[in-house]
């Protein structure tokens, strides 16, 4: 009787810590993500001033600028990763635009803004690094044996990736 | 820079007949030795002594004589060496290298890397001073640590006393112009615990800095992370700093010269220490001291340490602040 009070009590407490376990990669997962959100939210505030700034001296399609601006406002009201990843390069596309207009490369404004962003996009970076080293470190806890039955008691989800953008996975061409 | 086979061919050019005596005056050492050595074993061989521990007197004798052998050098030869070669192999990399064999590395400076805490002995030699790049101030050398361990008896009598190598191997100080507002330790996993971890509590605590500050971190490479855990005040710096390519250079590094490197990275100030348990820049046994292969080993080591000196700095220097 005491041997089988003792078992309940052990796999209870083995429960417990394993519970405990994950909720700590989880909230350590949501700290990087919200990492990552702090620094894109600082990036993608600079957004109208770059858009007011290109439009000055390029003709860069109205349709274009108006879509990065629906979706910075999707963005801040979503917070979705997918959603920063797409802003997020047509952002680098408008910096890129300052090699096509040599008025708008030497525009002080336009340089602050793209250091200001080069900085950003460099934390950016490190940021994603972390999150993605803690999300792996919570998803393959989730599959291993025994947590992922705790896992499936406690409906412990998989968490995404922060991929790399699509326009950065091709290579640039050199032309 | 040059490359190696320019390197090779000034360090063969310039006048080494002084250091081709020396070694030829080692090896006829070296020789004779053998020889006195020999005679020793068929005279113990022809004892009348039980055949078993005159085989394990004649194997452990052997064993220790190849060993000596191996370490012995004319101290002049091994001076010698350090001046014609190495010093040349270092001076390419930067015009500013000198190799001093007299000077070494103050304690305060090695401590300051908050590698150890505390050591009864030290010792250092072997320096190269100058500057990195042409701007940063360089230090490397040789360095020795010995912790000390004594027994006593119920008389507080000291019953015995020796000496614990805590490190022998190369340090390096840079100190670069950016200053980081972070401290970054990376450190090799030890067997047991992390509580060998310096700095630990003790200096932390003297130093009235809240333990809290530095968290440990996990690094994006499973290899690095299977050698090493990252302690920082600054994840996102430390990211940035290490890159995926540096992670993998290190983990390369350790896994070609099976030595581990450590760094910490103080503001502006960037330590590292390789734990190298035979001589650095000693000549080879037997092999002659400008034959190319020799040449070439001690460059390329020399050039991997550098370069990740070099990736350390590039990678602080882009970060912007």
């Amino acid at each position: 009787m005491y041997i089988f009070i003792i078992i309940i009590l052990l796999i209870l407490i083995y429960i417990i810590v394993q519970y405990n376990i994950f909720v700590s990669l989880k909230k350590k997962l949501e700290r990087s993500k919200s990492g990552i959100d702090i620094y894109l939210s600082q990036r993608f505030d600079l957004i109208p001033n770059l858009v007011e700034c290109v439009k000055q001296y390029s003709s860069y399609e109205q349709s274009t600028l108006d879509s990065i601006t629906r979706n910075r406002t999707k963005y801040m009201e979503t917070k979705n990763l997918k959603d920063a990843s797409i802003l997020n390069s047509q952002c680098n596309s408008i910096l890129l635009q300052g090699e096509n207009y040599p008025d708008l490369k030497a525009d002080e404004q336009f340089l602050y803004l793209e250091k200001t962003l080069s900085k950003m996009e460099n934390q950016l970076q490190a940021a994603k690094r972390i999150y993605n080293i803690d999300v792996t470190k919570y998803n393959t806890y989730i599959y291993s044996f025994p947590s992922s039955i705790i896992a499936n008691l406690f409906h412990f989800e998989e968490a995404e990736l922060f991929e790399a953008e699509e326009d950065s996975k091709e290579n640039p061409s050199i032309s | 820079m040059r490359n190696f086979n320019d390197v090779y061919y000034k360090i063969k050019s310039s006048d080494c007949s002084d250091l081709l005596k020396m070694y030829k005056k080692d090896m006829l050492l070296k020789i004779f030795f053998t020889v006195l050595f020999i005679g020793f074993i068929l005279l113990i061989y022809n004892l009348e002594i039980e055949l078993v521990y005159k085989n394990l007197f004649l194997m452990s004798s052997i064993i220790l004589f190849i060993i000596l052998i191996r370490n012995f050098h004319l101290r002049s030869y091994s001076n010698l060496y350090k001046k014609y070669v190495i010093s040349k192999i270092i001076e390419n990399f930067d015009e500013s290298f000198r190799f001093n064999p007299q000077y070494s590395i103050s304690p305060s400076t090695y401590l300051d890397g908050d590698f150890e805490q505390h050591f009864d002995r030290y010792h250092s030699e072997d320096c190269i001073l100058g500057k990195f790049n042409k701007t940063f101030p360089f230090e490397m050398g040789e360095v020795k640590t010995e912790v000390k361990y004594e027994d006593y008896d119920i008389e507080h009598h000291t019953l015995d006393r020796s000496y614990h190598t805590l490190f022998d191997g190369l340090f390096i100080k840079i100190k670069q112009d950016k200053v980081i507002p972070c401290t970054i330790y990376i450190r090799k996993k030890l067997l047991f615990s992390k509580s060998l971890f310096v700095p630990s509590n003790k200096t932390l605590n003297k130093k009235n800095i809240a333990n809290t500050l530095f968290e440990e971190i996990d690094m994006d490479d499973s290899d690095f992370e299977k050698l090493y855990f990252v302690k920082t005040d600054n994840r996102i710096l430390t990211m940035q700093i290490f890159t995926s390519s540096l992670l993998r250079y290190i983990v390369d590094f350790k896994t070609k010269y099976k030595i581990i490197p450590e760094i910490t990275i103080k503001k502006e100030k960037i330590y590292l220490r390789f734990s190298i348990n035979t001589t650095l820049f000693e000549p080879h046994p037997l092999k002659s001291p400008l034959s190319y292969s020799e040449v070439q080993r001690q460059y390329i080591f020399i050039n991997s340490i550098m370069q990740i000196c070099k990736d350390l700095i590039k990678n602080i220097n882009e970060i912007e602040l």
